[in-house]
């Protein structure tokens, strides 16, 4: 075998297994017979067409709308994975956000005539954060909160009128080495966001009855800078692994009996049914954007959806049953007859 | 494109220059792949080559809507070559397209003899 027919064998990898057992062979002549006497290596211009046309080969939809359908979806639910991997990945980075024994301190700290238990023990603690309207419906949905390591929040009394009350609040953090944006109006609340070492609080105050003021303290650690190039990076890549599985695997199905085709649809249906709602909320995440602001409370992270119980459980239950159409298709008898598949 | 021809339908295929070239290219008789590439160079020498790649992808497609068939293979020092024939829905396509380009051409010479005259 010459140097230049293992380089056209390499380039023709990009091509489907299928379609190079059935085409293979003649493409390699076609490009032998089109190379020069001396030519050692395939010209670039070759290499950029065959590698290109073996690609959207693999990545061609089958035919049929519901198989096409099925194929965007479960590049969606893998795209899905995907940007929850990366966000967890980029925020691997992050600092840990303080303790809640700490946030309760820092909010006391913060917050000028502060009284210890007044009106009520249980409204000085911190708490979980839910994402805005659009990411907190599905999300409670499916189980409830269980990402406590991103956002926390104190609410606490403070004893003088809100508009004094912040600016001894702001004097108190520049003191304790926090950096600050401009104030802000919010709705009834007065609004200013402090940056120091990876975190983010974000302090809103409204007044109470009484002359008296009502401090929020909302915790947050910074997002580290791969956090979004990660999740974009994680949703492109196993979004297109997952078009390319999905498409082999459709492929693959053409060639088996008519009844195998049945049970892989039988089984395929609620797999993909039991891996919408964690697609569904993950992408509502990735759309509902970061806004830090009071009246539109940060989205969860990228990968909530996989850590409600109802979510996890549901995925796990999905990719069981995808992982079984993968295996049965692998393994089920060929029939008689069969197409290698669509041109792109 | 598509058609009506011994008494049946043929696919919708877009003809592009490539496909019309292929198409031209098989028109004289049975090619295999680098024939059809040789054909396509001789008969349109300005646009450059016709890549495998997207040959074999035009074959395919043209293959699938009934335009194009296999007509033989051959082995040739180890080496395999596929013969491909216009089929007769592929030929009224192609005498489609000739007609539809002739129409265009006669429409834009007289729309230029118009302007020349005015």
């Amino acid at each position: 075998m010459s140097g230049l027919e293992r380089w056209y064998r390499r380039l023709l990898l990009a091509y489907p297994r299928r379609y190079r057992r059935t085409r293979g062979l003649e493409l390699l002549t076609t490009l032998l017979d089109a190379s020069g006497p001396e030519q050692r290596r395939p010209h670039w211009r070759d290499a950029v067409d065959v590698v290109a046309t073996g690609l959207r080969y693999r990545f061609a939809l089958p035919g049929g709308r519901w198989l096409a359908t099925a194929v965007v979806f479960v590049a969606l639910a893998t795209g899905a994975l995907g940007a929850g991997l990366g966000a967890r990945l980029g925020w691997r980075g992050a600092p840990d956000l303080p303790t809640d024994d700490a946030l309760s301190a820092s909010a006391e700290r913060f917050t000028p005539g502060w009284q210890a238990g007044a009106p009520d023990p249980d409204d000085i603690r911190p708490f979980r954060i839910i994402g805005n309207w659009l990411s907190s419906a599905p999300v409670r949905m499916l189980g409830g909160d269980t990402w406590r390591d991103t956002t926390g929040m104190v609410i606490s009394p403070a004893a003088t009128p809100s508009t004094a009350a912040l600016a001894q609040a702001l004097d108190r953090l520049h003191a304790a080495g926090w950096r600050t944006d401009p104030t802000r109006e919010v709705g009834e609340h007065t609004v200013v966001t402090a940056h120091r070492a990876g975190i983010i609080m974000v302090v809103a105050v409204q007044s109470a009855r009484g002359e008296r003021s009502v401090f929020y303290f909302v915790y947050q650690r910074e997002e580290p800078r791969p956090v979004l190039p990660l999740t974009i990076a994680g949703a492109l890549l196993s979004g297109a692994l997952g078009w390319l599985g999905a498409a082999a695997l459709l492929r693959r199905a053409r060639g088996r009996a008519r009844g195998v085709q049945a049970l892989l649809v039988a089984v395929a249906i609620p797999a993909l049914g039991l891996l919408v709602p964690a697609t569904a909320t993950t992408w509502l995440i990735l759309a509902s954007g970061h806004p830090i602001d009071p009246a539109a409370w940060p989205p969860p992270p990228a990968w909530a959806a996989y850590v409600t119980e109802l979510g996890r459980m549901f995925t796990v239950a999905g990719a069981f049953l995808a992982l079984l159409v993968v295996l049965m298709a692998a393994v089920a008898p060929t029939a008689r007859t069969y197409s290698p598949g669509r041109a792109p | 494109l598509t058609g009506y021809t011994d008494g049946r339908y043929f696919a919708r295929v877009a003809v592009q220059e490539p496909t019309f070239l292929i198409l031209t290219a098989l028109a004289a008789g049975p090619l295999h792949g680098y024939g059809v590439m040789r054909e396509v160079e001789a008969l349109s020498p300005d646009r450059g080559r016709l890549r495998a790649g997207t040959l074999y992808a035009a074959l395919d497609r043209l293959t699938e809507a009934g335009l194009v068939e296999v007509d033989r293979e051959e082995a040739v020092d180890g080496r395999l070559r596929r013969y491909y024939r216009l089929t007769e829905p592929g030929a009224a396509a192609l005498d489609a397209e000739i007609a539809r380009m002739r129409r265009q051409a006669s429409t834009a010479a007289a729309r230029l003899r118009a302007r020349h005259a005015t």
